[in-house]
């Protein structure tokens, strides 16, 4: 168990081997470093488990290797210990600012620097483990999701083969119609793990709001024609928002697409963009039956379906999603909401300038 | 020419998928080849010349993603436009889209919109610009 091996950047001959023969005989294995630059190319190709940093070191200072060593692929999550004979709080915190998990003053215990390196490596096997099986159990689910959705695409396609070729049985739309909801509740599964899973923040960059989303309601034109209900977009022509596309898409289908479920037969669906000085509100109104006020800052919690809202099919998942991902690019959401009107959604962005339309064709 | 019905090309490992693909696209009047593998496709793209090729992306022995990076490569083949069709994730098939320059994706899944969607690929009309928007384009 204990091969581990220790990487000892320290320029004093005397100490290194004094730490070397101790770990050494602890049963690790010991690379010993003299310099920052030393000391990277180590980290780079050793992959050791643990570093032992004096903070003293010709040229490249130990801050600064610690700093790059977090900066690199090899050694982000690596423990790191700073030694530094500098015993004052200052040299210590600005050791764990730049990412060092523990610090040892010289002059140090053995003891005292057996115990720490021990304690760190097996946090930081525990921390191994459980993140491999965290990325294993995500690998798993997304390929199931791949695997059923697949197997659903093929039941779908058949259904609606033998529906075109006989017209007369209705069941096999209710099959169709079953799949495309399957589809759907596992794409937003598999968003949710992935938006869940903790990813950094997207980056954001200029999106010409209306553009966006007339390239979304195109996709609604179906759905929205057979119940009847008319979508309009009004406002904002140009108007640019700090957004992320796959983002912002994914808000504006969740908002139009419960706006066109939960609206009356022939009702109308309304997209407004309305610009704000430094921000741009986009709204989704409908006119469906409304929100009660005690459930309107409960409908954005995961899972959660407002009693009365049983006859449509849903999965509680989608505004939670809105939230996440409104959040995720810098912006708010809110609701508005009455029982003889309707809803309204709005999602609150930074205003990001005007298009400028000939920096934006490609050629 | 003028006559000349749009001919697609779909690639799929999976028999059932190549089936669906080449029954609904037929039934619109498009002219259908299927291929149920990875393999011999660049040639089959010279000799049929087709108007679109559907590629599918979760082939084990060659990923449909690395196989558009090769027809996108060759000068005989990268003019016919690609577009992905698949079950993948979103985020997956747009990067992969951007990536090596395709036309598009698809999603396996939405049936009763396969056809509109694929006939949204063939339209002549569509600029530039307008596939920039729909994030179909890589921007230099």
């Amino acid at each position: 168990m204990t091969n581990e091996l220790v990487l000892i950047v320290e320029d004093e001959k005397d100490i290194a081997q004094l730490l070397r023969y101790n770990l050494q005989k602890a049963g690790y294995r010991t690379v010993v470093a003299c310099d920052g630059d030393q000391a990277l190319s180590v980290a780079r190709c050793g992959k050791p488990d643990l570093v032992l940093l004096d903070i003293m070191l010709p040229e490249r200072d130990g801050w600064e290797v610690c700093r790059r060593l977090r900066a690199s692929e090899q050694a982000a999550a690596t423990p790191i210990i700073m030694i530094t004979a500098l015993d004052a709080e200052e040299s210590r915190l600005r050791g764990l600012q730049t990412g060092a998990d523990d610090y040892i003053t010289k002059p140090f215990s053995i003891c005292e620097v057996l115990l720490k390196v021990r304690k760190l490596l097996d946090r930081s096997d525990e921390l191994q483990t459980h993140r491999r099986r965290r990325t294993e159990a995500e690998t798993q689910i997304s390929y199931l999701v791949h695997e059923l959705k697949n197997s659903l695409s093929i039941i779908g396609g058949y259904a609606l083969l033998a529906s075109e070729q006989d017209g007369t049985c209705d069941y096999l739309d209710r099959i169709s119609t079953t799949t495309e909801y399957m589809d759907q509740i596992l794409s937003d599964a598999s968003l949710l793990v992935r938006l869940e899973k903790g990813a950094p923040p997207p980056a954001l960059e200029p999106l010409t709001l209306n553009e966006v989303i007339e390239d979304i309601l195109g996709a609604f034109r179906i759905t929205a024609v057979d119940k009847g209900i008319t979508l309009h977009l009004a406002g904002g022509t140009g108007c640019q928002v700090w957004g992320e596309r796959s983002a912002v898409c994914q808000i504006v289908t969740n908002l139009v697409s419960n706006a066109i479920k939960y609206n009356r037969t022939g009702g109308t669906v309304c997209i407004r963009i309305d610009e704000q000085g430094d921000g741009v509100d986009l709204s989704v109104t409908d006119e469906g039956p409304g929100i009660p006020p005690d459930q309107q800052n409960r409908i954005f919690e995961k899972y959660y379906r407002c009693p009365g809202s049983e006859h449509v099919k849903g999965s509680g998942i989608g505004l939670y999603v809105v939230k996440l991902l409104t959040e995720s690019i810098g912006g708010t959401v809110r609701v508005a909401s009455d029982r003889a009107v309707g809803s309204t959604f709005t999602i609150s962005l930074r205003r990001a300038g005007d298009a400028v339309l000939a920096v934006r064709s490609p050629r | 020419m003028e006559n000349r019905k749009k001919r697609i090309l779909v690639i799929d490992d999976d028999a059932d998928h190549l089936f669906i693909a080449r029954e609904l696209l037929t039934r619109e009047g498009y002219e259908v080849l299927t291929h149920q593998s990875p393999f011999g496709v660049t040639g089959l793209i010279q000799a049929a010349d087709p108007d679109l090729v559907l590629l599918d992306v979760n082939m084990p022995s060659l990923p449909g993603d690395d196989l558009a990076a090769f027809i996108k490569a060759d000068d005989r083949t990268r003019h016919v436009p690609i577009v992905l069709y698949s079950s993948t994730d979103e985020d997956y098939l747009r990067s992969a889209i951007v990536q090596h320059r395709l036309e598009g994706y698809i999603l396996k899944g939405d049936a009763a919109n396969f056809r509109m969607k694929v006939g949204y690929f063939l339209q002549d009309h569509m600029t530039n610009d307008a596939a920039y928007r729909r994030g179909l384009y890589a921007v230099e």
